[in-house]
């Protein structure tokens, strides 16, 4: 290590050392962990590889990258283990053959509503610091946040899924135990950002008995809206019905974001 | 990124070439522990492709990875319990013997500075993020993200002061 790279670390004037700093940034990899890596992703990329086009991803779902949790949050979960999400993914090879799209014959329920594990979505909403419940009348403006929580009578494959004029999309599935739980990917809770230019949309959390790839939910529940007629309770309860028929337990909730 | 959104995997390899030697710097330095970085460092990457939807084209990637790696380590701090599958570990820097013992010196100045300091001071003075990046990631104002990398070489200076590495 150079001294410049020394001074420049040491003292809040010292000039920028340039490359130098880059190199002792870096830390070689151990052996193997590059590899395994780009393994573990492939595995990754090739199990929930997609069979047809399908809207593109939406950007305002992440995993918080810097705030921290709230402080007036009341959940407190278990973690939710990369292994298992791992194991999760390799499990998504026993879905079964995929119906062709556009021909409702071919649609066939795994599983039944009878069985399904019955879940319930909450959510709160978080404004500046204010973390609240969720309201249905309250309108969400950008920067609002949405925390999800699940209740499960049993243990369950849970998905989460949003739905707007944009298209369905899985924002996140889980396998999880009885009982009831903030909704996280590794341990930090899941979150959906309101965007400008975010427009109404619904919330539904359905249940399975067995882990579904995320494009084989999206395709179904597609389809299987398109047959659905509308209902008088709106979107939300259409959008339930429909997830009912391919065998889901399902609770929805409709968002409502300021233009 | 943009390609890696679309699903580009050549694309996904060449960020990670890019940034990987680096993100495991951070991850090693802020962690002290060479198989917990290991699996941080694996998780993070498998959250990039997982969630590389949560980036945005207004966004520079690296503060947005390194962003993925602080969570994913906070996590892992509220933890006891270890997560990932394990690799073999191996480091292999050959250096200078004098370099390699004032370089160990100052990694051990950096170990011991307080979490709060050393979070600022990897991303701030060792990895190049502004102070307004830093502020972000740790939820602070840019004056403190700058108060505390200030702070952070304060206490470098004076621990390698009593320990003869004196700077």
């Amino acid at each position: 290590m150079s001294d410049s790279v020394l001074d420049y670390l040491l003292q809040d004037d010292a000039p920028h050392p340039g490359a130098e700093l880059q190199a002792f940034a870096s830390i070689p990899l151990p052996v193997g962990l590059a590899q395994a890596t780009l393994a573990a992703v492939a595995q990754e990329r090739t199990l929930a590889a997609p069979t047809l086009a399908l809207p593109a991803p939406r950007t305002s779902v992440s995993t918080p990258p810097t705030a921290s949790e709230p402080a007036n949050r009341r959940w407190r979960l278990p973690a939710v283990l990369v292994a298992g999400l791992a194991a999760a993914a390799a499990l998504l090879v026993v879905v079964g053959s995929q119906p062709e799209i556009g021909d409702p014959e071919l649609l066939v329920p795994r599983g039944s509503e009878g069985t399904a594990p019955i879940v319930h979505l909450e959510m709160s909403t978080q404004r500046g610091q204010a973390l609240e419940r969720f309201s249905p009348d309250k309108t969400l403006s950008p920067g609002d946040r949405v925390f999800f929580r699940y209740k499960a009578d049993q243990p369950a494959f849970i998905h989460l899924l949003y739905i707007s004029e944009g298209g369905i999309e899985v924002l996140h599935q889980d396998r999880v135990r009885p009982g009831q739980d903030d909704l996280r990917i590794a341990g930090d809770p899941l979150f959906w950002k309101v965007e400008p230019g975010d427009s109404n949309g619904t919330f539904a959390l359905l249940s399975s008995d067995q882990e579904l790839a995320p494009d084989d939910i999206a395709r179904e529940l597609s389809q299987a809206l398109q047959d659905t007629p509308s209902a008088d309770q709106g979107e939300s309860a259409r959008l339930c019905q429909a997830a009912r028929r391919l065998g889901r337990y399902c609770d929805s909730t409709t968002i409502k974001v300021a233009p | 990124m943009v390609r890696v959104q679309s699903g580009n995997p050549q694309a996904y390899e060449m960020l990670f070439s890019r940034h990987s030697g680096s993100l495991f710097g951070y991850l090693r330095r802020r962690t002290g522990q060479d198989e917990l970085a290991a699996d941080l460092f694996q998780e993070t990457w498998l959250k990039v492709h997982r969630f590389s939807g949560s980036w945005r084209p207004d966004q520079a990637f690296k503060p947005w990875l390194y962003g993925v790696a602080l969570n994913t380590a906070r996590d892992a701090g509220r933890k006891s319990q270890r997560r990932v599958s394990t690799v073999m570990l191996e480091h292999d820097r050959p250096q200078a013997p004098q370099a390699h013992a004032q370089r160990l010196t100052l990694e051990q100045a950096i170990e011991a500075l307080p979490e709060n300091l050393k979070d600022a001071f990897l991303l701030g003075a060792v990895h190049g993020m502004d102070h307004r990046e830093i502020a972000t990631q740790l939820d602070i104002s840019p004056a403190n993200a700058r108060a505390r990398i200030s702070r952070a070489r304060a206490f470098l200076r004076d621990w390698l002061h009593k320990r003869g590495g004196a700077k």
